[in-house]
């Protein structure tokens, strides 16, 4: 009786609601246009196709970029770089800071003093600041832009791993297992995460989005993506300038970055709500068949 | 969607009993751990600074910068010493009150950015004051009509603006409301060095309005979502079933138990203006410490760069401990595990 | 080269500098005409009113201080508040301002210059000589040198003397013909008192301070001692800096500042569409991508010619500034008397480049182009140029860079990269970026031939033989160089309706060279 299929469940729940479906349908589009985009775009992201910040015409349906090149193209090409990003960002930030909460709360003191502190330092910056810093300090690298997200997004994700964890940790079917001298890895690995899954599922769709956002913002204020890089970010940034006389170069990446966000925050929400269950609290697991599991190997 | 608020502390049961200044110990406490996380931060930054191909001599010389020219400048402005005595240097001003000098221009950092500390914040506080209040009442109201349409339409719009960047809601007010469509208020917030934010409030409108859009509909979706559960809750039903009308109930029996986590979102609120201002001031060139920061990390003007990040910190940490506080003194009975 | 009278108009002319300016400009090629361009419906000159300007480019490195100006924001500030020697009219040319001669002996290593008279300084001293000798050690001091000291490296700062109370004699170690036409570039020869004080900044400008904030904002009230009497029009500046075009272009058109500088073309339809006026001027800076000729791939000519062949010239300006501007031949100071016109205009030539980069063996090449926001459109022509690139099998990799690392420790030593440069007469540039021992040789450039005909060049106070000097000293640039010039980018400004009296500058700076004396609100 593994814990893994209840992340599979609670997925499958929130997908058949109307929210779920929704959240992933909307979602699902965004990714599909940045996944398939560079196949079907009909020009190349770097040929000049018409007079710059054209109106949109038969050459070019969503008209030109800031040097000509078709905002179309553009587009299609510009947003798996920007999805990769922001999916790699938060994932690392996640994991990261799972563990880091984790073990703050299951370990506890000085563990759980040092990783806070550390937590706490990096919590003392605006999101986007620690990030702003980190890219104009370093450079516009796309690794470095992915780390300094990634890094953003980990305290956050630790403060409420710890918390959920702390709620299961003191619970007496843990300390059961503690008497019975089981070792704490495993406790961890096989009790405790588990049950934060659905803590972690909302997160993750929380930072996700955020990610795109302050990636986005980063190249809005010039310290993202450089050119002649495509990124649906770095094409906001340098647009921005014709914005009245083509606003399609700025609003085509920042409709789909909205899009994507609405997506992943309904299927989110649709998440959260299933994993309540019944009731409306979180499903408790029975402890003495846990504690009869761990027992009998 | 936070599932526990962050004042749980290590704490066994018997606390209240033992100490008898929670609170009082708890800011001391937190307040000791700050000044601690401060220098950490300091030191951070400074030495991420110090890895910098270019400095602030290459910023300020630009095109002119030959070899000779680049190196007597760095002698200069002290760029030349080791890392660590300029640190030392530094820190030593700062606990006597001074945080150097410009790097750009020679002019004390304190002068430079203080007049900025005020604009910034009475931008955070207006945004963040109006946005709570907003999303506090909007998200009652939409509790109490649950399901309603009025509780389906702000849900939407509240997921779809949570959707937008910050930057694309400021563009968009500006071509409204300033630039294009029609002229209310100015498209930029400018005023004179000296001269207080609050001498002329139009300046102020959409600045504020940009970040107030942002943050209403996280305040909002939390106060709904605790006010439903406390709605839910068998203390209320009770209040109902005994005939007390319904305002009433939803303020003085529902309201109180749903405020608490929501005292943590409207704390992140706060958290979060912080940082938004910084797009919010470059795109109005409001003179606030975002847009000094931006200006002071392109500079590479290191002084000033540390002493907007302790600014920054600071008010972090004092938000923190405040929202804590508050969480904690408001909570009416701690919560356990399991109810 | 000496100085005709007739090639001076007398500063007194105001506003009347209509030589070539203003009026219709056409951008080349495009047929891009700007018939709403600088007519301005401000009627006539005006006193009174406060001008409000919105200019970006300007940070908290901004400063008071002629000696150390570096960027186009400092000069408005510093045009405004201090007077060069020589100045320059919006066509470029070189013409007296504070001075009332600059001559030279035969052999040019003396310079005598002659101030005028009854010019006082917003601290009420008298313009001297004294001054003129004061301003240039500062200039020339070797612990803490001015951006002007390169291009005055031949000056002898310790043996200048004073001939009278208004004159001095300049000595300069090497030849030096061409003193007066560099003292007309913006900021190497403003002249500053004896004793100057930046707390307390004293010029002789139509303008003195009234506060200074860097990076944020700085007013200015007229002088009322100023020596060129019925001027300024203006009761007061003020100068507001702007992180962002957008912002500035929305306090425009929003009514809260009267003039803005350095807009690209994008939105010349939306300020106009607003009811607001463009300022275009031909430009005379230049924006050379830059490729050294001593080591790696660029020290085969024949890989240099490839590169310059490859550029589609008028389409740089066509995507990059609207259209507007001049196409560049790979030679820089093109509103000189020197400049060689008669030189082919290069153009695209794919075939051509392609067989060059056969017989160099370097058919498929791979260059990295560092590149960095240091100049309007710089990035952006970059990324032209890697496309066009494309075309004859060259792959060009654009790496954009920070400002401050590109002007770092790297500076002058990359391989592939791009500058910028204000416009500068031709003998002063290549004393900047041509020789062996110039300070900003970015091309590692060293030609004995070359070399040999600026010392002749720089010698002689005869103009005809120093321009058919320079001319073959152009034909090896354009047989040989390290540089490729395909543009000098045009210089966009707006301004309100309301205001009068700009004129378009060929100097490269903005609000015809933030001639603010002869700016009117009506």
């Amino acid at each position: 009786m593994a814990r893994r299929p209840e992340v599979i469940a609670v997925l499958g729940r929130a997908v058949r609601t109307p929210r779920g479906t929704a959240g992933l349908v909307i979602a699902g589009l965004v990714v599909l246009v940045a996944v398939i985009g560079p196949a079907v775009a009909p020009y190349s992201a770097t040929e000049f196709v018409t007079a710059p910040f054209a109106r949109a015409s038969s050459v070019a349906w969503l008209g030109g970029d800031v040097l000509g090149r078709d905002v179309l193209s553009r587009t299609l090409d510009g947003g798996w770089q920007l999805l990769a990003m922001a999916a790699v960002a938060t994932a690392l930030g996640v994991v990261v800071g799972a563990v880091l909460g984790v073990m703050a709360a299951y370990y506890g003191g000085l563990w759980d003093s040092l990783i806070m502190r550390a937590v706490d330092v990096i919590l003392a910056f605006p999101q986007l600041v620690f990030a702003l810093l980190l890219v104009s300090i370093l450079g516009p690298k796309i690794w470095l832009i992915v780390l300094a997200v990634a890094i953003s997004h980990a305290p956050p994700v630790a403060r409420v791993t710890r918390s959920a964890a702390l709620d299961i940790s003191e619970r007496d079917f843990v300390k059961a297992m503690q008497i019975l001298g089981i070792p704490g890895r495993r406790i961890i690995r096989r009790d405790v995460l588990p049950n934060l899954t659905s803590v972690l599922m909302v997160e993750i769709g929380l930072r996700l989005t955020y990610s795109m956002l302050v990636i986005a913002g980063l190249s809005f204020l010039g310290f993202g993506l450089q050119p002649p890089a495509a990124s649906w970010g770095l094409m906001i940034n340098e647009n921005r300038v014709g914005l009245i006389a083509n606003p399609w170069g700025v609003l085509m990446p920042a409709i789909l970055i909205a899009l994507f966000t609405i997506g992943v925050n309904t299927f989110t929400d649709a998440v959260a709500r299933a994993s309540l269950g019944v009731g409306g609290r979180a499903t408790d697991p029975e402890p003495i068949a846990l504690v009869a599991r761990e027992v009998t190997g | 969607m936070t599932t526990a608020t962050e004042a749980t502390e290590r704490v066994g049961p018997t606390s209240k009993a033992a100490r008898p200044h929670p609170i009082r110990d708890l800011v001391i406490k937190r307040s000791l751990i700050g000044i601690l996380t401060l220098v950490l931060v300091s030191i951070l930054i400074f030495a991420a600074t110090q890895t910098l191909p270019g400095n602030a001599a290459s910023a300020v010389l630009l095109n002119t910068a030959t070899p000779q020219r680049l190196h007597a400048l760095e002698v200069q402005l002290g760029l030349t010493r080791p890392a660590v005595e300029q640190y030392w240097t530094w820190l030593t001003g700062v606990l006597h009150g001074n945080f150097g000098k410009s790097l750009a221009n020679g002019q004390p950092v304190s002068t430079l950015i203080g007049g900025r500390i005020l604009n910034s914040l009475v931008l955070v506080v207006l945004a963040g004051a109006i946005g709570t209040l907003i999303g506090v009442g909007l998200g009652v109201l939409a509790a109490a009509r649950r399901d309603s349409v009025f509780d389906h339409v702000l849900s939407v719009t509240s997921l779809g603006v949570t959707a937008l960047p910050e930057f694309v809601v400021a563009v968009v007010l500006v071509i409204f409301f300033a630039a294009v469509v029609i002229h209310w208020f100015p498209a930029v917030s400018v005023f004179a060095p000296g001269t207080p934010p609050w001498s002329n409030p139009r300046e102020l409108v959409l600045p504020v309005a940009t970040l107030v859009i942002v943050v209403v509909p996280y305040v909002f979706r939390m106060m709904r979502a605790s006010m439903i559960d406390a709605l839910e809750s068998d203390y209320v039903q009770m209040a109902q079933l005994k005939g007390v009308p319904k305002w009433r109930v939803l303020l003085f029996h529902a309201l109180p138990n749903a405020i608490a986590p929501t005292i943590q979102v409207i704390g992140l609120t706060f958290l979060y203006l912080a940082g938004g201002v910084v797009v919010v001031e470059y795109l109005f060139n409001y003179p606030g410490l975002g847009q000094a920061l931006v200006g002071a990390v392109s500079d590479r003007d290191i002084p000033q760069i540390q002493a907007i990040v302790l600014v920054l910190a600071a008010f972090y940490i004092a938000v923190n401990i405040l929202t804590d506080v508050i969480a904690l003194a408001v909570s009416p009975r701690r919560r356990l595990p399991r109810s | 080269m000496t100085f005709s009278r007739r090639d001076f108009l007398k500063a007194g002319l105001a506003g009347s500098l209509a030589v070539g300016a203003g009026g219709l400009l056409s951008a080349c090629g495009t047929g891009n005409t700007i018939k709403a361009f600088t007519t301005s419906t401000a009627g006539k000159p005006r006193y009174g009113g406060t001008l409000r300007a919105g200019l970006t480019g300007g940070s908290t490195a901004d400063t008071l201080d002629p000696i150390s100006a570096i960027t186009n924001v400092d000069f408005s500030r510093i045009d405004n508040l201090y007077e060069p020697l020589i100045g320059l009219t919006p066509d470029a040319k070189p013409v007296y301002v504070l001075a009332e001669e600059v001559t030279p002996n035969a052999k040019a290593t003396e310079w005598t210059i002659r101030v005028k008279q009854g010019i006082t300084f917003h601290n009420g001293k008298t313009l001297t000589a004294d001054d003129v000798i004061y301003t240039f050690q500062q200039i020339l001091n070797p612990k803490a040198p001015g951006s002007a000291a390169a291009g005055l490296a031949s000056v002898d700062a310790k043996g200048m003397t004073k001939l009278d109370a208004y004159t001095a004699r300049i000595p300069c170690s090497t030849p030096f013909a061409t003193l007066a036409e560099a003292l007309a570039i913006p900021g190497y020869s403003d002249i500053i008192p004896v004793g100057y004080d930046l707390a307390a900044p004293a010029g002789t400008g139509p303008f003195k301070v009234k506060s200074f904030s860097p990076g944020t904002q700085s007013t200015f009230v007229r002088y009322d001692g100023y020596w060129q009497s019925g001027l300024p029009y203006l009761d007061e500046i003020v100068i507001t800096d702007y992180s962002d075009q957008t912002s500035q272009v929305n306090a425009l058109l929003a009514g809260q500042v009267d003039v803005v500088n350095l807009l690209s073309a994008d939105v010349i339809s939306e300020v106009q569409g607003e009811g607001k006026n463009i300022l275009l001027s031909a430009g005379g800076g230049w924006n050379p991508f830059t490729m050294r000729v001593d080591t790696g791939t660029f020290s085969d000519v024949r890989i240099r010619q490839a590169m310059r062949l490859v550029v589609d010239r008028q389409q740089i300006l066509d995507l990059v500034f609207g259209g507007f501007g001049t196409v560049g031949n790979d030679l820089f100071g093109i509103w000189a008397p020197e400049y060689d016109h008669s030189l082919p205009q290069r153009h695209q030539d794919i075939d051509q480049a392609k067989s060059l980069l056969k017989a160099a063996g370097a058919e498929d090449l791979h260059v990295t182009l560092v590149t960095s926001d240091i100049a309007q459109g710089t990035v952006l022509a970059a990324q032209v140029f890697a496309q066009q690139a494309s075309q004859a099998g060259v792959t060009v990799s654009v790496s954009d860079v920070t400002v401050d690392e590109f002007y770092g420790t790297n500076y002058l030593k990359w391989q592939f990269a791009q500058d910028y440069w204000f416009y500068n007469f031709y003998l002063p540039q290549v004393s900047l970026a041509t020789l062996p021992t110039a300070s900003f040789n970015e091309t590692h450039w060293d030609n004995s031939r070359y070399n040999s005909l600026y010392a002749q060049a720089i010698a002689t106070t005869d103009t005809s033989l120093s321009i058919e000097l320079a001319h073959e000293m152009q034909q090896i640039e354009y047989n040989e160089g390290g540089y490729i010039i395909p543009f000098f980018p045009p210089v966009i400004d707006g301004f309100g309706a309301n205001v009068g009296g700009l004129v378009p500058s060929k100097s490269g700076l903005s609000l015809g060279a933030y001639d603010f004396k002869n700016v009117w609100l009506s």
